[in-house]
């Protein structure tokens, strides 16, 4: 019953990944600044819940180490994040999978603002707090865009055939 | 057989691991240097993402200039000229008044001013995590940078360099929690730590007892101690003076003034360390001689 998945399967996570992480590092006008969805983070979530066997903690943890270094922060520190958020995914992905999309996006809301609330403390116990309310919007416009994001990877995987059962 | 759940204590096992394995890390990358090497390293890999985003912007950049009118470019040389002749002007006064400064302290054998050599690094249009206040150039190893380089601009201090790789390094500016330089009033000549306060454009005078002699308005100059920064260079203006009453401390904000989030162009330089020997061996030998 565990899907495989192909060359092309991984190739199209790698170029997804590649693509938020541009998504991240791309400049934004400062009123934007702290609008940014979390798009590395979102993308992890897709493809635990699309292949939760394969993709999970270990993904996430090599995913968050290199957004580590891609945006300054502390090493480790998106890594700690996204591997418990990957590891909420994968104990819940069977319901998750069957939600309607609104109840999907609340669902991704919740999961992104556990991810910034993790950066959020370990920011506060080195003393370097985002010292800016709007930090917490960046998990509103993640579940805002969480349709989207669904859809066009979702679409990709089918489109694809990026797994074998 | 496989069933369709996940095999979960393996799971739960490597999620600890992992997370075992980034406070390690964490701790490993707060507390000491060691983590730097590999940083920079690292850094490489990410290299590519920060050019890949910084090429169409600067392509627009190019466009935009290259259509600017003749008219344009023309009144933008003649003011240019203009500016360049004022300065011209201003120069040669200085250059007497740093002769003069630089008798008057060697007629108090205090440290010599020396001015190290500067290269001028662009920005690159990538941007990091809003709450980590560093910026990232199109500098790196190559042209010498290095970890701990002072940034300028135009205006003022911007700050330093603490992550470097071949072509780009990662600047920390002097606005960060984690930063602080030495400063000096140019009014009187008092010294203080400026900390960053994690506010755009806003740092902290900390540890200014109550008593002390300091105005909104006065203007902070780096002091050059420590040896990081260079001397005499602007990092902000007071822009508040509180008293606390359950305070031990004043409470003092400083406005930056190098306009942080204004311009692409930025100055990297290297501090000549004036050497303590020159100053201070010859009057010990005119003591003996």
């Amino acid at each position: 019953m565990t899907p495989r998945l192909t060359i092309k399967g991984y190739l199209t996570i790698i170029l997804s990944l590649v693509a938020a992480f541009l998504l991240t590092v791309m400049p934004l006008p400062i009123w934007a600044q702290w609008l940014r969805p979390a798009w590395v983070a979102m993308t992890v979530i897709y493809w635990v819940l699309a292949f939760p066997e394969k993709m999970n903690v270990t993904l996430a943890f090599f995913v968050g180490l290199y957004l580590d270094i891609l945006t300054g922060t502390m090493i480790g520190e998106h890594a700690l994040a996204l591997v418990i958020v990957a590891y909420l995914v994968c104990k819940t992905y069977q319901r998750v999978r069957l939600f309607p999309i609104l109840q999907q996006s609340l669902t991704i809301f919740l999961f992104i603002l556990v991810y910034q609330l993790i950066i959020f403390v370990i920011q506060g116990i080195i003393g370097q707090i985002p010292h800016n309310f709007l930090y917490w919007l960046a998990s509103v416009t993640s579940g805002l865009l969480w349709p989207w994001v669904y859809f066009l990877l979702r679409d990709l995987r089918q489109r694809w055939g990026l797994a074998k059962v | 057989m496989k069933t369709i759940f996940l095999n979960r204590t393996f799971l739960g096992v490597r999620a600890i691991i992992l997370i075992v394995l980034a406070v390690i890390l964490m701790f490993v990358d707060h507390r000491s240097s060691a983590l730097v090497q590999v940083n920079s390293t690292l850094s490489v890999v990410a290299a590519p993402f920060e050019y890949a985003v910084d090429y169409p912007i600067k392509f627009v950049n190019w466009l935009t200039t290259s259509f600017v009118s003749r008219e344009a470019l023309f009144q933008e040389n003649q003011t240019l000229k203009i500016k360049v002749l004022t300065l011209q002007t201003k120069l040669t006064q200085f250059q007497a008044l740093g002769v003069e400064d630089q008798q008057l302290k060697t007629l108090m054998q205090s440290a010599k001013y020396i001015y190290g050599k500067v290269l001028v690094a662009e920005l690159i249009a990538s941007d990091t995590a809003p709450y980590v206040h560093q910026l990232v150039i199109n500098k790196g190893t190559q042209s010498g940078a290095y970890v701990g380089q002072p940034v300028l601009n135009a205006r003022g201090v911007v700050g330093q360099i603490i992550q470097t790789s071949k072509n780009t390094s990662h600047i920390l500016l002097i606005t960060a929690a984690n930063n602080a330089i030495p400063v000096e009033d140019v009014r009187n000549g008092l010294r203080a730590i400026a900390v960053g306060t994690g506010a755009v454009g806003q740092l902290k005078l900390v540890q200014i007892p109550k008593t002390t002699d300091i105005r909104v308005g006065d203007e902070l100059f780096t002091s050059g101690l420590a040896g990081r920064y260079p001397i005499g260079y602007s990092v902000g203006v007071i822009s508040n003076v509180q008293d606390l009453p359950g305070e031990a401390f004043t409470t003092i904000t400083v406005k930056s003034t190098a306009a942080i989030n204004r311009g692409r162009l930025l100055l990297l330089a290297w501090p000549s360390k004036p050497p303590i020997s020159v100053s201070v061996i010859p009057s010990i030998t005119g003591l003996f001689s």
